[in-house]
């Protein structure tokens, strides 16, 4: 009998889960949760962010790990996608029209820089250590804002210098951590002239790479007819390899992408690009963003970094408010609006995640002492600042019909 | 019956002051942008001339002159009005263009001016209220009594079509070709109370329809007419209220001074009788000037001939010249005479198009001709 029943195609009990299913679920399961948010009026990607931490729970789980290779690869070109987006509106012009806008940027950064290094420094930590965490500190993420003012459809004052100041301050960050870098090398004697020569090499590299993928991007989409669907995605192509050519060149992504956005928008004379939507693959980059970000946040030290936590919270939202509130009325803000503009630029960088993990890599104590306060701070941020963004984008009138 | 406001305050005849609704649009991408607010801030932390005002949705502003009796010197206030505004303009990132409606925007992404009577407004007319972004230029001309602006009404809506010729800079609204030159004036004919004014002859018979459309509560003030032509009794002027709001600061002081012109020469040659007939071809006339501009026909209601608007634009021109002389306005109207011959703003603006295929790119190039042009 046995031998005229061959089931050889029937798979084996009990059934592996495929990593595919995996994702799919995963992503289910973010996309269901983002809408049980917004009919409890929250923005969508703070379920994403949660769906991560409920993620995080499992991460031991032998079919998760096995995603993990892949899931990294897409992490990293949604957030590259997300940051290319988010350099297409910004507008570098602006800032030679209204020189205060770029005080009001130099000083909310620094501000909320310098406040909580202090407070680091007043917790006893090395100075080192404090002044990466205030860099970290002291960048708005660019991921939190594109998402949150997509999400709700928003226009106007408040949005337009959030993208700006954001993707500034990201700017800031990146390259204080650089010289951190290079500081915290020299005194673990690597020869000085290569401390130095390591963050010229990145910031140059990075900017030069972007320019290059900008140009390439505007020379390549003149050549398709506008509207029609293929000119998003043969930029997404371009943006593909540059995240390539980055990691290949030991460049960074952040620079690179945001770079790119911002000269292609700036070169774009003749307009033909704009608007460049991504529609459903930046829906999607922000869901992978947002439950990678949240499956990485590690609380396991919450309670003992709380408190140095909550004080570099409350620090840095005192610096960046000062920064914009000094140069509000000279740059053309309301002072209402920029309490609300001030609300907005709370959310802090997950990129955060990404240099702890380089940092532990390179100097595994430093790492864990950045990873207790730093991941902790985000925790609170990446929960708290969503809602708080949209609040203030309601407040000011910019937020599109509900969807 | 008795209660009226209707007060029509004196104003000197033939004086002069004209409205601009503009577009604020987001240099991210070419669309209308909420900004009215913040423009407004900042333009009242410093003394200017003229007057700027909140419109109907965050994406408008309106500018105002005050009261000029010659047609150049309007032309100068506005052109400080100009600067004014895109000085704020450029603080916050933001264009400034003209034309009469935006070529893509989504009326539904339009948020509502955060002012009791917007939201009134809003709440009543449903979406028509967003959908009424559009952007009209309105002429004030002075009036000495209310009989003098009830017959300039009437003897200015013969040479409706003319200004909507001249001013069309609408043919594209919601991202495609209307084929027509204004459509703005379509968006306009969905208001229950738009169109033409009622057939009176004196101002005191004005005042009992108004009263008695009021006591129905159909209005409840002469801002709820928004008719083409009416008059503005706080002013004491008779408004025109049908043109685009143009290109250019340059092409709204020409259209005053053609407004001027006509007055003139109305009331100095009575050239016809105001009764129905004026009337009877009144919405085929505006029609066919809204769809096909200058090449368009118009009846005339006195002859009773058929003939070309363009025809009929450059004979009033001939006939309104001594007048011209008189108030200084003629080379505003040799201007306005090159505009029949060689093309109006919509034209400039299907010729533009059709240079770089792309919508976002008219509008930065309306914004560009909206600064620069001299």
């Amino acid at each position: 009998m046995a031998s005229l029943l061959d089931l050889h195609f029937w798979p084996d009990w009990p059934l592996a889960l495929d990593p595919l299913a995996c994702f799919g679920l995963i992503l289910f399961l973010a996309i269901a949760l983002g809408e049980l948010a917004k009919r409890l009026h929250l923005p969508r990607i703070s379920a994403y962010i949660a769906t991560g931490v409920l993620l995080s729970f499992a991460r031991s789980e032998p079919t998760l790990t096995g995603l993990l290779p892949a899931a990294h690869v897409v992490f990293e070109l949604a957030f590259a996608l997300i940051l290319f987006e988010l350099g297409q509106r910004i507008d570098l012009g602006w800032l030679r029209r209204n020189p205060w806008l770029l005080a009001s940027s130099l000083a909310e950064s620094l501000l909320a820089f310098l406040a909580v290094g202090a407070l680091m420094l007043l917790f006893d930590q090395p100075l080192i250590l404090a002044v990466m965490i205030a860099a970290l500190a002291a960048s708005t993420g660019p991921a939190v804002v594109l998402g949150v003012t997509r999400d709700s459809t928003s226009r106007g004052q408040v949005t337009d210098r959030l993208c700006l100041l954001s993707a500034l301050s990201s700017c800031y960050g990146f390259v204080v951590l650089g010289v951190a870098y290079a500081w915290q090398h020299s005194e673990t004697a690597a020869p000085l002239a290569t401390a130095l020569l390591h963050p010229l090499y990145l910031i140059a590299g990075s900017a030069a790479l972007g320019g290059l993928t900008a140009w390439l991007v505007l020379r390549l989409l003149a050549r398709i007819r506008p509207g029609n669907y293929s000119q998003p995605l043969a930029a997404v192509g371009l943006i593909i390899i540059a995240v390539a050519l980055a990691k290949t060149l030991e460049l960074s992504v952040v620079i690179s992408l945001l770079f790119a956005g911002i000269l292609s928008r700036s070169l774009d004379r003749q307009h033909r690009l704009q608007p460049m939507d991504f529609g459903l693959l930046s829906r999607l980059a922000l869901i992978v963003v947002f439950v990678a970000t949240g499956s990485l946040l590690e609380p396991s030290q919450f309670v003992a970094a709380l408190l140095p936590a909550v004080g570099l919270l409350a620090a840095r939202a005192l610096g960046k408010g000062i920064g914009v509130f000094l140069f509000a009325r000279p740059s053309g803000l309301s002072l209402r609006k920029a309490s609300l503009l001030t609300i907005g630029l709370l959310p802090m960088s997950g990129a955060a995640l990404l240099w702890v993990e380089r940092t532990a890599a390179i100097w595994p104590e430093l790492g864990a002492q950045l990873a207790a306060i730093v991941l902790t701070a985000l925790l609170i941020m990446e929960f708290l600042a969503p809602p708080a963004l949209q609040f203030a984008l309601r407040r000011a009138n910019e937020t599109g019909d509900t969807q | 019956m008795t209660d009226t406001s209707l007060e029509f305050t004196q104003s000197a005849a033939l004086s002069l002051g004209v409205e601009l609704e503009l577009q604020i649009i987001s240099r991210l991408d070419g669309d209308l942008t909420g900004g009215a607010t913040e423009l407004l801030a900042l333009i009242e932390r410093k003394k200017h001339r003229g007057d700027f005002k909140p419109e109907m949705t965050e994406s408008m502003i309106e500018v105002s002159t005050g009261v000029h009796h010659d047609a150049t010197e309007l032309g100068e206030e506005l052109l400080d009005v100009r600067q004014t505004l895109l000085a704020a303009a450029d603080k916050l990132n933001l264009l400034i263009s003209g034309g009469g409606a935006h070529p893509f925007q989504h009326w539904a992404e339009r948020k509502i001016f955060d002012k009791p009577r917007f939201h009134q407004l809003g709440e009543l007319y449903g979406y028509l209220a967003k959908q009424f972004t559009v952007f009209g230029q309105h002429i004030h001309v002075g009036c000495p009594n209310g009989d003098e602006a009830i017959f300039l009404l009437h003897g200015l809506s013969r040479f409706l079509p003319h200004f909507i010729a001249l001013s069309a800079a609408s043919p594209y609204y919601q991202g495609v070709d209307t084929a027509f030159e204004s459509s703005r004036l379509n968006a306009i004919s969905a208001f229950p109370l738009s169109g033409r004014a009622p057939l009176v002859k004196r101002w005191s018979e004005f005042v009992s329809y108004y009263d008695e459309m009021k006591s129905f509560g159909v209005v409840e003030s002469m801002k709820d007419f928004y008719w083409d032509i009416r008059p503005k009794p706080e002013f004491g002027t008779v408004e025109i209220r049908i043109c685009d709001t143009p290109l250019t600061i340059q092409r709204a002081t020409e259209l005053a001074a053609y407004a001027q012109t006509v007055c003139r020469y109305l009331l100095v040659e009575r050239p016809f009788l105001i009764d129905e007939s004026l009337y009877a071809v009144y919405t085929f006339n505006r029609f066919q000037a809204a769809r096909f501009g200058f090449d368009g026909g118009l009846i005339d209601p006195a002859s009773k001939q058929k003939a070309l608007l363009r025809e009929d634009f450059l004979a009033t021109l001939d006939k309104l010249m001594p007048h011209a002389a008189e108030l200084g306005t003629s080379t505003h109207l040799l201007r306005l005479r090159k505009i029949a011959e060689q093309g109006n703003d919509t034209r400039w603006m299907r010729d533009t198009y059709a240079r770089s295929g792309s919508l976002p790119d008219l509008v930065w190039e309306q914004a560009r001709l909206w600064r620069d042009s001299q």
